[in-house]
């Protein structure tokens, strides 16, 4: 098993961002305040060790995201009724691509559906892994892995 | 011209699914969405259907089981289907190649990636 660490998170996560979403972005401090109605996408794994993503973004950021994958503009009114839907597709796909780095591809890895919340994120748990990333206009992405103790 | 199925349970998955067809040069006659595998066999019993773009992690019927429902159905068992899906595990990888599947492509993907293996898969001229 490959080690979880900051830098495989934002290898992964940056990867998928710039794919997916053509938004580039480097690792940054944790906002001390999320300003705005937040999106959180919930998706649990279980492979050799089970354990959980969660993605959170700012709806303003969450409707960027969502017009930059589908080719529409910012304000479009279809960005923001696909808001969720595309914080909650981001944490599916980069989930996907972090349980093959960390497991590989000979075992099975269950990944459970995408659960979206709308709630800031709470103080960072020491048996978590979790990375800040700022896109171009300094808006925070917060990415949060934990796993469950090997057994 | 082709009459495509996008099977997801996300809707901005299925929306880059049938724009990514767009994007890398196929003619694309009818798109056909089903947010799930019941939903997608309603349209496949309904409609004449050239090719099912599915994906495998979804609520109620995953797209393993949808392929296998549909290899099971002389209606539907020589429809060609390319998975667009997060798994990789290579168990589920052989298992849809045992259901016939010849298409298999990992999120986060390119376009012109889509677009190269659903012409694979229909064997259909490449544009240069």
């Amino acid at each position: 098993m490959t080690p979880l660490s900051e830098s495989l998170l934002h290898q992964v996560a940056g990867q998928v961002l710039e794919e997916c979403a053509f938004l580039f972005t480097q690792p940054g401090p944790e906002p001390e305040v999320w300003p705005e109605p937040v999106t959180c996408a919930t998706l649990t794994f279980a492979g050799p060790r089970k354990g959980k993503v969660e993605l959170y973004a700012a709806h303003g950021l969450a409707m960027a995201i969502a017009a930059d994958m589908l080719g529409l503009e910012a304000d479009d009114p279809e960005a923001h009724r696909l808001a969720d839907n595309s914080i909650a597709e981001l944490a599916n796909v980069i989930t996907g691509a972090l349980v093959a780095e960390l497991f590989g591809t000979e075992c099975l890895c269950e990944l459970g559906i995408p659960v979206v919340a709308h709630e800031a994120p709470g103080p960072r748990s020491e048996s978590s892994f979790a990375l800040t990333l700022i896109d171009l206009e300094g808006r925070p992405l917060d990415l949060r892995v934990s796993l469950e103790p090997s057994l | 011209m082709l009459t495509v199925l996008v099977v997801d349970d996300s809707a901005v998955m299925r929306r880059m699914v049938v724009k990514s067809l767009s994007v890398g040069g196929l003619q694309i006659n009818q798109v056909f969405e089903a947010a799930g595998g019941q939903q997608a066999l309603d349209i496949l019993n309904a409609q004449w259907i050239d090719l099912v773009l599915c994906d495998i992690n979804m609520p109620e019927m995953n797209g393993i089981e949808l392929v296998e429902r549909m290899t099971s159905d002389p209606l539907t068992a020589k429809v060609p289907v390319v998975m667009v899906t997060t798994e990789r595990s290579e168990a589920r990888i052989s298992r849809l190649k045992e259901l016939g599947v010849t298409g298999y492509l990992t999120k986060p993907f390119r376009p012109e990636m889509l677009a190269r293996t659903v012409r694979e898969v229909l064997g259909l001229e490449a544009v240069t």
